[in-house]
């Protein structure tokens, strides 16, 4: 999985667990219906938390594209001087999953112990994976 | 009811009172999950093991292959469009329920992104 795929792919899940949780959110409100998902603190909370997980990728992704062509590339070098450009990879997108694990974590298993482990190493994984995703893209030889 | 035409009061009566034919059939429902609370649970666990089971076993038949990340995605929001009109009416669906079909959601989804190879989305 190359670094645009997997960062694409976060993203996407991000967008996708928003676009779920609202879609659920709304047929409530117009509906007046009995049952609502807003009621759910953990929903409201994974929510607002990938929301502003996705609102600071954009701002970042903001300031990267800006640092990026403000940056400069010394004669016979291959790579960039600063890494900034990669952050948005290795910073909030990682925090989407996590919000999305941990949502699962406390839903579908309990918050049991012995699950918790699973997400934990699962969500590590996937931080190692942006960060050296993102050291491979800067040292000049990305997939 | 009374009403006024051309300046002379009428009394007006209803001719035939139509009836609510269908006024006692939600209350057959909202009984039964109250004597089985896991009926609906389990209804929409059968919801989402057709559309899985079904889809991913028509398409290895069709093209020899299955796609279950996708399988699992279509299954789940079938089982969430079924759940949420179930909402409207007390007594039929607890918001733990649906808070789990809502994760189960979002984790097949999260299966379906993570599993795309390089030329797919």
């Amino acid at each position: 999985m190359g670094l645009i795929q997997y960062s694409g792919s976060i993203l996407l899940v991000g967008l996708f667990a928003i676009a779920i949780i609202s879609f659920a959110i709304g047929f409530a409100d117009d509906n007046n219906a009995i049952i609502d998902l807003e009621d759910d603190s953990l929903i409201s909370n994974a929510k607002t938390g990938i929301q502003g997980n996705l609102t600071v990728y954009y701002s970042d992704t903001n300031e990267s594209s800006k640092a990026f062509t403000e940056s400069t590339i010394a004669a016979g070098s291959d790579t960039f001087e600063s890494g900034g450009v990669w952050k948005t990879m290795t910073g909030t997108l990682p925090d989407t999953m996590t919000n999305a694990f941990s949502l699962a974590y406390t839903r579908v298993f309990g918050g049991d112990v012995s699950f918790g482990i699973i997400f934990t190493v699962l969500a590590s994984f996937l931080t190692i994976l942006a960060v050296l995703y993102g050291w491979k893209a800067w040292r000049g030889n990305p997939d | 009811m009374v009403g006024k035409l051309g300046g002379v009061i009428q009394i007006k009566m209803p001719l035939y009172n139509v009836p609510n034919m269908t006024g006692e059939i939600d209350s057959a429902l909202v009984e039964t999950v109250a004597e089985v609370p896991s009926f609906i649970p389990m209804f929409l666990f059968f919801i989402f093991c057709m559309v899985f089971l079904g889809g991913s076993i028509s398409q290895k038949r069709r093209t020899g292959i299955t796609d279950l990340p996708m399988w699992a995605t279509i299954g789940s929001i079938a089982t969430l469009l079924v759940s949420l009109p179930l909402t409207m009416t007390g007594g039929l669906i607890q918001i733990d329920i649906l808070a789990i079909v809502v994760t189960v959601t979002i984790f097949s989804g999260i299966w379906l992104f993570l599993s795309r190879s390089r030329r797919e989305v």
